[in-house]
């Protein structure tokens, strides 16, 4: 376990490149849209940091997988994946991983964590396009995990194949709702299904790629974690029948 | 674990040796808003390679975090029960 705890981190270090993705920077959004995605989104985040709080109140064990998941979100959303049909690089958002460990209130709380740090520590992102990218990120990304794994529930599909199918829809909303958030804001005189159709073009060699590698490092990550502690995984607060993950 | 390790190893490489590996942002996101007179900014200046160096030094903190949690809840506990692992935690404050 060390061996791979060394290689995880040798890696991490070996791949400084620094990473561009889907956050929205600085400057981008209109100083209206910044707020008005801030507002919807501090709502959610109110109503995400009542429930983790209960979650992380009832065992002691959930406070140091918090913080685990919370580190993987940042390492994995730092990370840049080049992508080869499109030429370009981006990452992913790893809040299906967050879903299937912490539940949807977790995650969400843990991407906005992410996403504070991110800006702060990095300028990657900023404070006033903030709301907007927790928002695609961290609530919709995580809340699409979710509504996956309800509607595979009662399906025969082993963990990996939900774990996968969910991480990569997570990947795909975080995108479309970035590129709704893009053309709300920038479509200036032109009908907005037409500018979004157009920003949606642009994301997809990137973006489709990109939710397939989202996919597989998820069913990864959470089949090794159910492996290993199944009891870790949180059915009871996807307010899920038992077994739903296996 | 390994898949991870893997796409971690490639995704390093092949971004330094091919220019065209640009950010996803920068090169889609970045031209959209600057075609509508939106300028991309950040939120501060990281000169030269210090943004290198707070990059590296952030990506081993998350790196160690990972590594050290997944050891102690994935491994190390593996097989504790329920009030053992509270115990655990409870003693190292976690």
């Amino acid at each position: 376990m060390k061996e791979r705890a060394l290689l995880l981190g040798s890696l991490i270090v070996l791949s400084p490149e620094l990473v561009y993705g889907m956050h929205i920077s600085e400057g981008i959004l209109p100083l209206k849209w910044a707020l008005f995605w801030w507002l919807i989104t501090a709502v959610i985040l109110g109503l995400a940091l009542r429930g983790v709080r209960n979650f992380l109140m009832d065992d002691l064990q959930r406070k140091a997988l918090f913080t685990f998941v919370t580190a993987f979100i940042f390492l994995i959303s730092l990370i840049p994946i080049p992508v080869p049909i499109a030429g370009t690089s981006s990452h992913p958002v790893g809040v299906a991983t967050g879903v299937f460990v912490l539940g949807v209130c977790g995650s969400i709380v843990a991407g906005f964590i992410v996403l504070l740090l991110q800006a702060f520590l990095l300028a990657h992102g900023g404070l006033s396009t903030l709301g907007a990218n927790t928002l695609a990120m961290a609530v919709i990304g995580s809340l699409s995990a979710y509504l996956v794994i309800l509607l595979l529930q009662r399906t025969p599909f082993p963990l990996y194949v939900k774990a996968f199918i969910s991480g990569a829809v997570a990947n795909w909303a975080t995108y479309l709702v970035t590129a709704l958030q893009l053309s709300l804001a920038l479509k200036g005189d032109e009908p907005l299904e037409v500018f979004l159709i157009k920003t949606i073009l642009a994301f997809m060699p990137t973006q489709l790629p990109m939710g397939i590698i989202e996919g597989v490092i998820t069913a990864s990550v959470v089949t090794a974690i159910a492996k290993k502690r199944g009891d870790l995984m949180v059915s009871k607060y996807l307010n899920l029948r038992e077994g739903v993950v296996k | 674990m390994v898949l991870l390790a893997l796409f971690l190893f490639l995704g390093s490489p092949f971004s330094k040796t091919e220019e065209k590996w640009k950010g996803f942002d920068e090169v889609v996101i970045g031209k959209i808003a600057e075609e509508k007179g939106r300028e991309p900014k950040g939120l501060f200046q990281l000169e030269g390679d210090s943004e290198l160096f707070v990059f590296t030094i952030l990506s081993g903190i998350a790196g160690f975090i990972v590594g050290y949690y997944w050891r102690k809840l994935l491994s190390e506990n593996k097989d504790a029960s329920y009030s053992e692992k509270r115990n655990f935690f409870s003693s190292t404050g976690s």
